[in-house]
């Protein structure tokens, strides 16, 4: 195994995101099916959310069953701030994310002190309290039906983002931003003490490193992500529902991650990719979405603690290493 | 005998989510155990939504006892049976747990399997024999609620949310300090329904547990199992 050193993982990964660049640019040039540029869209709305749960829950090991909240609290305050208070979008869209942000903040004190199956719990009641919320105070949000329709498209410089091909652009930009901002973060002192938190938080204390602040930035941080991609959500689809922020969508977020990787950010990437396409093959998937998917999680924390990519890696390492001995 | 059928088969469903999953899990921490049962509710849950579809079923009441009218005070027969089974599933429990070795070895394995492996306690066999109860008893609860509350494939995740809740509040360790936990949050829950408004039922009770967990997680008649930070 090659060890590499801080620096040249940082280089690494600097020129995955060079990499990531060109490939969505390319995506962006080359695909022009309407419908494929829609999937791809929707995977990149969701791998906004899944690094910010990346950070949160593969760096920090701080589980959280509750992302979709935030999704959905993003999506409804830049609905709001756009259609009742006639921000602009671009406005809108830092409020949200910053709105989520702070109630991630305020939320995430009292949660983080708990650990493992009790945070998972508290997190998984609090997602369903917020859904409740989102479909019972109809006088704000629409409720399930009819929900919020007719979000403006999103817009910068009076340039609008209208056809699936804009869309694409817009948020293959957040993409690559979030994906820069995370490569970044993980990098860092902050990303290091995250990482050591997650082994043991007495010895990270111990260390000198204030636990407790680090991971409610790392929890403010995930739900300030989360709430992005639901704004971005919001002026991509234009109108939607409660029902798109059920306990439902925080679970998908949690198999993003853990299908693509725990310590990987670009895991996240194909996480979002994963779960968003996999439902397109399969006609009747709707019927079949909670066995495959509870099947996929359940064999991914099984047998590949590490995500996907490196079980499929280290399988494949394996076998070639039996063969070289045979 | 349905009924016999149907625990039978839960308490299997029950120990495979041990046998099969998480004793395999490569990652021996409590998430991944938890992340495990996620998983694995998950295939549950969307294999019988295949089966049996997604309408709600509503089975005939258990019948045999006849329902008791007294002045205007109406209990019907399946509320009867509710009240005898936790009496005497609580009953059971508390003594299995209190006065009999297997009890005794099941607690010892819940506070460290490796000192009671090394007074000759199988950890593996108590932790199937623990999730098969839990099987048998959430299977119990299911059976007596689907003739008054309805069957329904997902059901699953708000129950065991609030069992969960009980369970805090009751404090864990304490099979007494579950049911009064279970009932106070099934009362406070019909309260509010009836006082405030029946779309907000699920949240009482949940924020009833995430408050619980902030302030009080030993709960009523427990010790500290969570961990401050």
């Amino acid at each position: 195994m090659t060890v590499f050193s801080p620096a040249q993982g940082y280089r690494r990964d600097f020129a995955g995101i060079i990499a990531l660049g060109i490939a969505l640019v390319l995506l962006g040039l080359f695909v022009s099916k309407p419908y494929h540029l829609t999937l791809l869209t929707y995977s990149g709305i969701y791998a906004v959310a899944a690094l910010g749960m990346f950070v949160l829950f593969g760096y920090a090991g701080q589980i959280s069953i509750g992302q979709g909240a935030f999704v959905g609290i993003g999506a409804y305050a830049s609905a709001l701030l756009v259609m009742r208070v006639g921000l602009p979008p671009i406005v809108a869209l830092i409020a949200s994310a910053a709105a989520s942000g702070l109630f991630g903040f305020v939320v995430s004190r009292p949660l983080l002190r708990l650990t493992t199956n009790y945070l998972a719990m508290a997190t998984l009641a609090f997602g369903v309290i917020c859904s409740v919320l989102f479909s019972q105070a109809t006088s704000i949000t629409g409720g399930i039906d009819p929900g919020i329709f007719g979000v403006p498209p999103f817009e910068i410089f009076s340039f609008q983002f209208v056809r699936p091909q804009q869309k694409y652009w817009l948020v293959a930009m957040f993409v690559g931003a979030s994906m820069f901002v995370t490569i970044n973060l993980v990098h860092s002192r902050f990303g290091r003490a995250l990482k050591a938190l997650s082994g043991s938080e007495v010895a990270t204390a111990g260390l000198g490193v204030d636990v407790v602040r680090y991971k409610v930035l790392a929890f403010t941080m995930a739900a300030s992500m989360a709430g992005l991609s639901g704004s971005l959500l919001a002026f991509v689809q234009s109108s939607f529902s409660a029902s798109a922020f059920t306990v439902g969508l925080s679970l998908d977020i949690l198999i993003m991650v853990v299908v693509g990787s725990l310590a990987n950010p670009w895991g996240a990437l194909f996480g979002a990719l994963f779960v968003t396409i996999v439902p397109t093959f399969l006609e009747t998937f709707e019927l079949y979405k909670a066995l495959i998917f509870g099947v996929i999680i359940t064999i991914a924390v099984i047998f590949m603690p590490d995500g996907l990519i490196r079980g499929v890696k280290d399988i494949a390492r394996n076998l070639l290493k039996k063969r070289r001995q045979a | 005998m349905s009924i016999v059928v149907t625990v039978a088969l839960v308490a299997l469903l029950a120990l495979a989510l041990d046998m099969l999953c998480i004793r395999f899990a490569r990652r021996k921490t409590i998430l991944s155990y938890a992340m495990v049962t996620i998983g694995v509710g998950l295939i549950y849950r969307g294999g019988m939504q295949i089966i049996v579809g997604r309408d709600i079923y509503f089975p005939p009441p258990l019948g045999v006892i006849s329902d008791i009218k007294v002045d205007n005070v109406f209990i019907p027969s399946q509320y009867i049976w509710v009240i005898i089974s936790l009496l005497t599933i609580s009953g059971f429990l508390s003594y299995l747990f209190l006065r009999t070795r297997l009890g005794k070895a099941m607690r010892a394995v819940s506070q460290s399997p490796r000192a009671a492996q090394l007074c000759g306690i199988e950890p593996r066999f108590m932790s199937a024999l623990a999730f098969t109860l839990a099987g048998v008893n959430a299977s119990i609860a299911g059976v007596l609620i689907a003739p008054i509350g309805g069957a329904f494939y997902e059901n699953g995740l708000a129950f065991s949310l609030k069992g969960f809740a009980a369970a805090i509040l009751g404090g864990f360790g304490s099979p007494i300090g579950a049911v009064i936990g279970g009932l106070l949050i099934g009362l406070i829950e019909s309260l509010s329904a009836g006082y405030l408004s029946s779309g907000y039922k699920d949240v009482t009770s949940l924020t009833i547990l995430l408050g619980l967990l902030l302030v009080w997680p030993s709960g009523l008649l427990g010790r500290v199992e969570a961990r401050r930070v």
